[in-house]
């Protein structure tokens, strides 16, 4: 990417600029709270720390420095950063400037929520200009527009080899945009804590079902498992733990809950294996409405009779997703990109399908005695 | 609560506002040094130089399975990586250097081989070229020329004729390889029957995407004219005179080839090959004929089932085609060891003294 200016060894790119629009807006809406306005420089400090520590830890070789890993950590202007990384440096700024300022830590997170979406939007939509957060290629002639596909390759001589993808980058953005509503619409009725927790959560499960859509080699860990997906599930583990620690539902719910997260994740991440077509994905298909089933059961156990509809629309949807993939013969050779494209359709669908579960299974504990987090 | 100064926290904050556009240039970042050398091309006596034939080839769009897999015992890899760095077995040698060339990773895969039939082609409908590779146990491939998105051309997949030459003036710089393995390369002939006619009974495959690159140990950039007219309808359409992924085919000597890969400037800051430039490697390289193939995000180096360059911006493109090479000798078969010993110790058959050519290790 071509900066915009150079200053010695720093450069100003689009993308910075873009960062800087995020940091600005998430600064205007944390700047609401008077109590919070303190925490705000370790809070960014933190973010720019961390979100690039993470990265140099995880970055792969081919792109380390020939100094190596410290030389890196060092060279912040040199770029290189992460979601959870950023978060984590946020939160952990937050505590120690909370504890100085002695203002409650999970107000201030509760309060720094919304900030932190603006910047996730800003970000994401930078992305445009790094390259990065390309889903995969669409030959269908009617997703070729923005928001839906962007054209990465436009050849002047030939539009045989223009090459159209999914805009992935974008729809983390809005992702990011429609969570900041949530948090904005619910922000006065809020207990303490839960506006931290519905951002964990929400972020969480759809990074996990974008971030999978995404086609570039960002921070891959585990073959196709990125950072950003392992990162979202430890944050949902421990919400839920949190929750469930706090409230004690009872052993029958805990366990529900528990079976949710587990099955619903490892469905997901094995999901993985499914778009690939591996010769042993049959039973990974099981994976998923076992998750929708813990799911039923679940509400079941919460709601009783009252969510006997839902649980058996959670239930069908994923089985009728799966049954629908499972009996279709998709051989590799003779799919259309019609073709091809229902048959992510529908592994995308089942995947959101499950993460919905894992997001039910969270707001039923939080909402579970109504009661603060602290 | 004390009420403190605002500006305890007013000026920090503004001051890391004011760093943050400098702080996070960017998401992507190379640092590697110039490497100026290039790597020394070396060539290699096989143990096994006149192995079995694996004929016939299969058919063009038949994914008939490789005769043999590779040997597990012949790759060398990266210790830190686990990439591929070299593989050897009786008839086929694989050695893959990198190097930081005009601030691009360039990939150069030295390949040698006992048999042309090792040398191989496969056209599919559009999938994965990993996938692909892997599955029909390539120890090296790269995609092709994507015929199938122009109507122009001849095209010859594994002795068959796919798209038979017209007398027409050809568009693109084609390259044959016989069935000795020799590449030729015929600039956009003016009548493209006549001028495959000479070659007909020898040709193996053909490749319409060019330009050529190397001829007879000439580099064609000399000529411009003929280097740009390649540009019309043709992948290098891209743009010749654009950075981007590259790959280029090279022949060294008698069935002993080159690959070159580069990136682009999505995966090194400022990086990516223009033709031109393609051309000159080669020629410094010490190419016979070196022919650029499809690039861009269609660049696809894989060994051993890995892709070995960056995906650049967009992740792996599917493709149509792919050139591929192979081994001409079965495996050795690992046996288990006995988990109890033998009774008897069965007597050692006395056996003819044969000799047997050295090898020269390079």
């Amino acid at each position: 990417m071509t900066p915009l200016w150079t200053i010695g060894p720093l450069n100003v790119t689009p993308y910075s600029l873009m960062i800087l629009l995020g940091a600005l807006a998430g600064a205007a809406l944390s700047l609401r709270k008077k109590a919070i306005r303190p925490l705000l420089p370790a809070v960014i400090l933190g973010t720019l720390v961390f979100g690039h520590l993470i990265w140099v830890l995880f970055c792969p070789y081919d792109l380390e420095a020939a100094e190596g890993k410290g030389y890196m950590i060092l060279h912040i202007w040199e770029g290189g950063y992460t979601l959870y990384g950023a978060l984590l440096g946020g939160a952990l700024g937050a505590l120690a400037a909370a504890k100085v300022s002695r203002v409650r830590w999970l107000d201030a997170l509760d309060a720094l929520a919304p900030g932190a979406c603006a910047v996730i939007f800003f970000a994401r939509l930078g992305e445009y200009f790094t390259g990065e957060g390309i889903g995969r290629e669409t030959e269908v002639a009617w997703t070729h527009f923005f928001p839906v596909s962007v054209c990465t390759y436009h050849d002047e001589f030939d539009p045989l080899y223009d090459e159209w993808r999914y805009a992935v980058w974008f729809w983390e953005a809005l992702a990011a945009l429609i969570l900041l509503f949530i948090l904005l619409k619910r922000e006065k009725k809020a207990l303490p804590g839960h506006q931290a927790a519905v951002f964990l959560t929400v972020l969480g499960t759809t990074q996990i079902l974008l971030e999978q859509m995404r086609r570039d080699n960002y921070l891959r860990l585990i073959v196709f498992v990125r950072l950003n997906q392992l990162a979202a599930l430890a944050t949902l583990i421990i919400v839920l733990a949190v929750l469930l620690v706090k409230n004690r539902p009872g052993a029958l719910k805990v366990v529900c809950s528990l079976a949710v997260l587990v099955l619903a994740s490892l469905a997901d991440m094995a999901s993985e294996f499914v778009f690939d077509k591996y010769e042993y994905a049959p039973w990974m298909y099981l994976g998923m409405p076992l998750a929708a089933a813990a799911c039923a059961v679940m509400l079941f156990v919460w709601k009783k009779k009252k969510a006997l509809l839902p649980a058996l629309l959670i239930c069908g949807a994923t089985a009728a997703l799966l049954i629908g993939y499972a009996s279709r013969n998709w051989e590799e050779f003779e799919l259309t990109p019609a073709e091809d494209m229902i048959r992510y359709g529908i592994l995308y669908a089942t995947m959101a399908v499950d993460l919905l579960c894992i997001g039910l299974t969270i707001r039923l504990n939080l909402k579970a005695g109504e009661q603060p987090l602290r | 609560m004390k009420s403190k100064s605002p500006l305890l926290w007013l000026i920090p904050l503004i001051l890391l506002l004011l760093l943050v556009p400098f702080l996070v240039p960017s998401a992507l970042t190379y640092a590697g040094a110039e490497e100026a050398d290039l790597p020394v091309y070396s060539p290699v006596e096989l143990d096994n130089p006149h192995p079995e034939p694996l004929l016939p080839l299969p058919g063009a769009k038949t994914p008939n399975p490789t005769p043999y897999k590779a040997n597990p015992e012949g790759f060398v890899r990266d210790e830190k990586t686990g990439a591929v760095k070299e593989y050897r077995d009786g008839t086929i040698y694989v050695k893959i250097e990198s190097r930081i060339i005009n601030n691009t990773k360039v990939l150069f895969t030295w390949i040698q081989i006992a048999d042309p039939s090792q040398l191989r082609t496969f056209v599919t409908g559009e999938t994965n070229p990993v996938r692909l590779a892997d599955k029909i146990d390539a120890i090296v491939a790269i995609n092709g020329d994507w015929y199938s998105g122009r109507p122009e051309g001849t095209v010859y997949r594994n002795a068959v004729l796919m798209r038979p030459p017209k007398s027409v003036q050809a568009r693109y710089d084609q390259l044959i390889i016989d069935d000795e393995g020799n590449f030729h390369i015929l600039r956009r002939p003016e009548n493209d029957a006549e001028a495959f006619a000479p070659y007909e009974c020898f040709i193996m495959h053909s490749f319409i995407f060019g330009p050529g690159l190397v001829i007879d140990g000439k580099l064609m950039t000399d000529d411009t004219e003929t280097f740009e007219k390649n540009r019309y309808g043709s992948g290098a359409g891209m743009g010749l005179d654009k950075k981007a992924q590259r790959q280029a085919i090279c022949q060294m000597g008698s069935l002993s080839y080159l690959i070159i890969t580069t990136e682009g400037p999505n995966e090194s800051k400022g990086g990516g090959f223009t033709a031109t430039e393609l051309a000159e490697l080669a020629y410094n390289m010490g190419a016979v004929n070196a022919y650029n193939l499809d690039g861009g995000n269609s660049t696809c180096l894989v060994v051993d089932g890995v892709k070995m360059n960056r995906f650049g911006k967009g992740g792996v493109r599917n493709a149509t085609d792919l050139i591929y090479f192979i081994t001409a000798e079965e495996p050795p078969v690992v046996t288990e060891a006995p988990t109890e010993a033998p009774t008897e110790i069965p007597a050692v058959p006395a056996t003819p003294e044969t000799e047997t050519e050295g090898s020269i290790q390079p």
